[in-house]
């Protein structure tokens, strides 16, 4: 008997995460809540004091301070919010590119499949991080262009997954079976098809949202992205690299913070594909 | 002088879910140049025996025997190392499906090369004159361009006659084959087979036929073995085991084959339900939740394989008095003979010269697929109360043709017309009917149900655009699974929580569900278990009978095809060769092909059982 | 009794995979795929309004502004521009720079050997440590040696890599002052960029080949392999690994470009002097002549490489080229 293809049409089955990825989750949720709670913690991430110049990590500084005698605990704290609101936002945007386009290409097919294709084939012949440096050069350096920027560079992921998901599912005998029953085809997009593709999605959007987070750090720390005086994990760890040799706390906990979300994200990541059987060439 | 000799064979494999025995006290022995089929459904265990004697089992496998000796060597407890030399000088492997037995990226020479002794391999010219000798032996036209083929540019017929030739390329004593023809087409199954027969007369070798097919066996082995649930539960001289079936489930077997001997007027018998699950047996025999003989002692002790002198074969019943066995006629057993029903003059559906051919040339892609058609200028029609088979191998277009006939496809010449009007220019009403009175049943059950779905829900579908009242649908369907003989309870399940048998039962439940008049089924039965097809192919005559409905019905098994059909047409790449009444075409088949299909096709087996 | 040349038997044994239509077929698809990255280049010129103050200085006037538009033709239609756009690329020719008057392409290209270094010896270290780890995951006796390894490439695949680089400087070049920080004056600047890359490549690698070895275990043509006779350690390398390096060379295919945007962070931190540290250095000085020309460029290389590597996936299993 012929085997249904098993990333996503199967349905998951329903066990509990094991528990590094609920702790995984949990770190995740704890950090996102903290950082997006920055305004209300009452912390200024730009008070500036000059006499208090490199100070290394003490009971009122616990991460220290930089060049400028800022405290570099409350810049860690509001420095997450560029990151992973880029990184979230670019990723919905793109998933949700991804998912429209990939259902219309795939579904209807013919010139509107190789116009699409076509498109995010050579949308694919520029890295991405290349194609965001021109643009964000040229228009500007805001989170908005970020977002628009990356959700642009990243679009093409999904569009490939859901497209061949939906190619798969459309001559799937159960769909023509509902063609039969006399069912619509709008009707057989949104029952049969849709579903099918949330649990590739879910996978998808999670690696994005890592590659996201992951560029836009990359961006800040060449400064093209975020520009100071905000606070940004990225253009910090760069402004952190001059002092590196005799204030090393001024790189170091931006760092660890980048490591800290990247770890939570790709365990959950991870985990999800093995739910749902996705292998690593088909994610990029 | 025995090569091979095996008793009391236990094998454990330690999964997530615990320790399952897919053999339980398996004993064998062969001769040499004997040839010994091992047959049993999928699940009995069948293919890890016939992979312990050649020593591939998985590392995750234990074994016990009390004897384990393969061509004079005792294999109990061998190391790997033992078991290589065994593989290279005495045993020799083919597996069923011989595209993905080849490593797709080498050459065939290459892998055949590397089959060969090393004596025979020295130098490249001495490998190429081997190569050579080894592809002709095994019917190979034109055997040096083979040799610089991919396996992916190969037939299956082909690439199965390679991997013979890689399997006897270090002569061995024993061959193992693994469901050889099951992946192949009618007509080069027989191929397979009759070299097989030829290369064991040929060079004496021993054969371990391993298959679900008694047509298969009876034909080409000396003796046979019936497996269930990991045991040997009838063992002796084919022709013995088969006339003078001495065990339930070996009746059940030779009685459940369609074979197109077997006419209208003899039941099919089925077993129903599944083979237990090899964790945890309970105590006593493992048939007897489906067996009707079943009696307290069958619930309490395994019943030992015994020999009965009056028909001189071993079986494991306890109620085995050495008679054949009668069995007993199942509950609701209908007899398939369909009275005629009042003609209706008017066809229901016909199809006028019509011709299919695929093909898209994408500008951008520059992918063309062969411009063959798949269809070609055929014609039929079908009445009310009728049966038609269409029968054909793969790539006769016989499905094609179906899937234009309820509108999957459309032709490209000619015209399909229900009640006389062309399907291609009706209204939005008219095609309504169309879809009410004409419904499709899928072959593969698997992938015609939604997985996510529940059976209810999938059933429901069929009627979700003419019955808004959720109330009056749940009842419906309710009734549908009643009608095909499935429980209330199975409406919750999802379809990989049943069997082959219960899918397909589903899918015939919703073609069901606005009462057509005629039924048109891809395969109904192919892709199941031969005890399970009975089963459905007397559901499929009750629904006749009761619902005086017509059939269309596609198959490759002309058995099935004598089964249920009035009328039968059979394809050939596209083409109709040939058609009439079933009866008439079987007995004097007028084409060529006709009677190369019912030569490949395995008779005598009813013949032989009601002998 | 056939008779048969060495030429003949050797002729046996050798063929090239690659049909010539799937060649033809994907070098086409490079051409294609390069043109639109020429294409958006382009309209990266058009995008801000007036190309000629992007090409110009910054501190040009207004007539050195339309004295430069007229000298590039930035007064013709539009899609006359274009084809000349298209023509001049192909020859190589275009504007200069505006801080060292050099042509463009020469700027780059003077840069290509360094990145090129650095980029291939990460993508094959990177590969080649990948591939190990991940055999040992699925393939080693030793318990320890099949968790730990690729656990630790896990981690390492969640930092960033700039911030990898970073803490590789702390640690060899501050603290142990074994290698230098930055810049290009012996193989041992080469070390520290090289890893650094190579963490980008290795952890996926690694997992691919992983699952693929332990999938594809009890494939038919193992257990045909196995049949044979042929000692395990031919029957898991030549047939399980090889095999399995196909849809591992198709995921070092995808992770290209990702290399590439890696490369350009990693020249930046170490100041290494390649193609990705001019384009950001171009870019931040708007020196938009150099740094459209190296977009082109590094797009060139992208569909090449990626060119080669499918050609590589064929070689491994040719029946990828029929999809």
């Amino acid at each position: 008997m012929s085997a249904v293809s098993t990333s996503s049409a199967a349905p998951a089955r329903r066990r509990l995460p094991p528990l590094t990825v609920t702790v995984a989750l949990v770190a995740l949720a704890a950090i996102v809540v903290t950082t997006f709670s920055a305004p209300l913690l009452g912390l200024d991430p730009y008070k500036q004091d000059l006499m208090a110049m490199l100070l290394p990590p003490s009971p009122q500084h616990p991460f220290g301070t930089d060049l400028l005698g800022r405290d570099i605990a409350a810049r860690v704290i509001w420095g997450g919010i560029p990151p992973l609101f880029v990184g979230f936002s670019a990723a919905a945007a793109a998933v949700l590119m991804g998912l429209g386009l990939g259902l219309l290409a795939g579904y209807r097919q013919g010139l509107t499949d190789s116009v699409l294709s076509r498109l995010a084939d050579i949308q694919m012949s520029i890295p991405g991080l290349v194609l965001a440096l021109l643009i964000l050069v040229l228009f500007g350096a805001s989170i908005t262009n970020l977002i628009i920027v990356i959700a642009l560079e990243s679009w093409t992921m999904h569009f490939r997954v859901v497209r061949s998901q939906v190619m798969t599912v459309r001559n799937l005998a159960f769909v023509e079976a509902a063609r039969l029953a006399g069912i619509g085809e709008e009707s057989i997009v949104l029952r049969h098809i849709l579903p099918s593709t949330i649990p590739i999605l879910a996978v998808t959007g999670t690696a994005n949202f890592s590659q996201a987070l992951l560029m836009e750090a990359a961006l800040s720390f060449l400064g093209i992205g975020v520009q100071p005086p905000t606070a940004d994990w990225g253009m910090m760890v760069s402004e952190g690299q001059a002092q590196l040799a005799n204030a090393w706390w001024v790189a170091m906990f931006p760092g660890i913070a980048l490591v800290a979300v990247m770890w939570c994200a790709q365990v959950v990541g991870d985990w999800l594909a093995d739910v749902y059987s996705v292998r690593g060439d088909e994610l990029q | 002088m025995s090569f091979l000799d095996i008793a009391g064979l236990q094998i454990e494999i330690h999964s997530r879910a615990g320790a399952v025995h897919p053999v339980r006290g398996v004993s064998l022995q062969i001769d040499c140049g004997e040839a010994v089929g091992l047959v049993g459904e999928s699940g009995c265990g069948k293919t890890i025996t016939s992979m312990a004697i050649a020593g591939l089992l998985p590392q995750a496998a234990t074994l016990r025997a009390d004897r384990f000796i393969v061509g004079n060597l005792d294999m109990h407890g061998a190391d790997a190392a033992s078991w290589r030399e065994v593989r290279r000088n005495s045993v020799g492997v083919i597996f069923q499906n011989p595209m993905k037995a080849l490593n797709p990226r080498m050459l065939i020479g290459t892998q055949l090369v590397e089959a060969m002794l090393p004596q025979d391999r020295k130098s490249l010219r001495a490998s190429y004159l081997k190569s050579m000798e080894l592809l002709e032996a095994v019917g190979i036209t034109n055997p040096a361009a083979r040799l610089r083929q991919y396996p992916h540019e190969l037939s299956g017929g082909l690439a199965q006659r390679v991997v013979i030739a890689m399997a006897l390329a270090r002569g061995p004593k024993l061959l193992i084959a693994d469901e050889p023809t099951t992946a192949l087409d009618a007509s080069v199954q027989k191929q397979i087979l009759d070299l097989i027969d030829k290369l064991r007369a040929e060079l004496g070798l021993a054969v371990l036929m391993v298959t679900h097919d008694l047509g298969v066996v009876r034909e080409r082995v000396d003796r046979v073995a019936v497996m269930y649930a990991g045991r040997i539960i009838e063992n002796g001289n084919t022709a013995d085991v088969i006339r003078k079936s001495s065990h339930p489930y070996t009746a059940a077997l030779v009685a459940a084959m369609p074979s197109i001997d077997h006419g209208p007027d003899m039941p099919l018998q089925g077993l129903e339900g599944l083979p237990p699950p090899l964790i945890d047996l309970p105590a006593g025999c493992a048939l007897r939740p489906r067996c009707s003989f079943s009696s307290e002692i069958c619930a309490r002790i395994d019943p030992p394989l015994e020999y009965i002198a009056r028909t001189n074969h071993w079986a494991a019943c306890h109620n085995n008095r050495g008679d054949r066995i009668e069995l007993p006629a199942t509950a609701g057993q209908i007899l398939p003979s369909v009275t005629r029903l009042e003609r209706d003059p008017e066809p229901i559906m016909q199809v006028r010269a019509v011709s299919k051919v695929f093909g898209e040339r994408n500008l951008l892609n520059f992918r063309q697929h062969n411009k063959i058609p798949a269809v070609s200028d055929v014609s039929l029609s079908i009445s009310d109360g009728e049966a038609l088979g269409i029968v054909g191998e793969s790539g006769s277009g016989k499905t094609t043709v179906a899937r234009m006939m309820v509108g999957l496809e459309t032709p490209t010449t000619g015209d399909i017309l229900f009640r006389d009007r062309s399907v291609a220019m009706l209204a939005p009403a008219g095609v309504d009917q169309w879809r009410r009175e004409v419904q499709f049943v899928f072959q593969d059950s698997s992938s015609s149900l939604n997985p996510r779905f529940s059976v209810a829900r999938s059933i429901e579908e069929s009627l979700l655009a003419v019955e808004p009242d959720e109330e009056v649908r749940r009842k419906r369907v309710g009734q549908l699974l009643a009608e095909v003989g499935l429980t209330e309870a199975m409406a919750s399940r999802r379809p990989d929580q049943l069997s082959g048998g219960q899918r397909q039962r589903v899918g015939i439940a919703r073609a069901l569900a606005r009462n057509p008049r005629l039924i048109i089924a891809d395969e109904p039965v192919s892709a199941l278990d031969v005890s399970v097809q009975a089963t459905i192919l007397n559901l499929l005559n009750k629904l006749r009978r009761e619902r005086g409905m017509s059939y269309v019905i596609i198959s490759h098994d002309l058995g099935v095809i004598r089964y249920i059909c009035d009328r039968v047409i059979v394809m050939h790449r596209g083409k109709i060769v040939e058609s009439g009444y079933t009866e008439e075409v079987l007995k004097n088949p007028g084409h060529d092909y006709t009677k190369k299909l019912i030569d490949a096709a395995p008779r005598h087996l009813k013949e032989l059982a009601y002998a | 009794m056939t008779t048969v040349s060495r030429f003949g038997a050797l002729r046996a044994r050798l063929r090239s995979p690659i049909e010539p239509a799937f060649l033809v077929r994907r070098s086409l698809g490079a051409v294609v795929a390069l043109w639109g990255a020429v294409t958006i280049v382009f309209l990266m010129l058009y995008a801000t309004g007036n190309p000629a103050e992007v090409l110009a200085p910054e501190t040009a006037t207004a007539e050195q502004v339309a004295e430069l538009a007229r000298q590039y033709g930035f007064d013709q239609p539009l899609h006359k521009q274009y084809l000349d756009f298209l023509l001049n690329v192909t020859q190589g020719i275009f504007p200069n720079s505006l801080y060292t008057a050099r042509p463009a392409f020469q700027e780059v290209l003077m840069r290509v050997p360094n990145t090129l270094l650095l980029g291939f010896t990460a993508v094959v270290l990177g590969s080649a440590l990948g591939l190990l780890i991940g055999y040992l995951s699925s393939s080693s006796q030793n318990a320890l040696m099949r968790t730990i390894p690729i656990r630790v490439l896990m981690f390492v695949q969640s930092v960033p890599n700039f911030f990898m680089g970073l803490l590789l400087i702390y640690l060899f070049s501050l603290t142990l002052r074994w290698l230098p920080t930055s810049g290009f004056s012996s193989w041992r600047n080469l070390i520290l960029p090289i890893v650094t890359l190579a963490c980008y490549v290795a952890p996926n690698v690694a997992r691919l080949f992983r699952s693929t070895m332990n999938e594809t275990r009890f494939d038919e043509h193992i257990l045909t392999a196995r049949a044979k006779g042929i000692s395990e350690r031919a029957v898991r390398i030549r047939h399980n690994a090889i095999n399995a390096l196909a849809p591992v060379t198709t995921l070092i295919g995808l992770q290209l470009g990702g290399v590439l945007a890696g490369a350009v962070v990693v020249e930046t931190l170490f100041a290494y002097p390649g193609v990705g540290q001019l384009l950001v250095q171009s870019v931040v000085s708007r020196d938009y002549p150099v740094a459209l020309a190296a977009v082109i460029l590094i797009c060139l290389g992208y569909n090449l490489a990626s060119l080669l590597v499918d050609i590589l996936v064929v070689i491994i299993d040719p029946r990828a080229q029929n999809r």
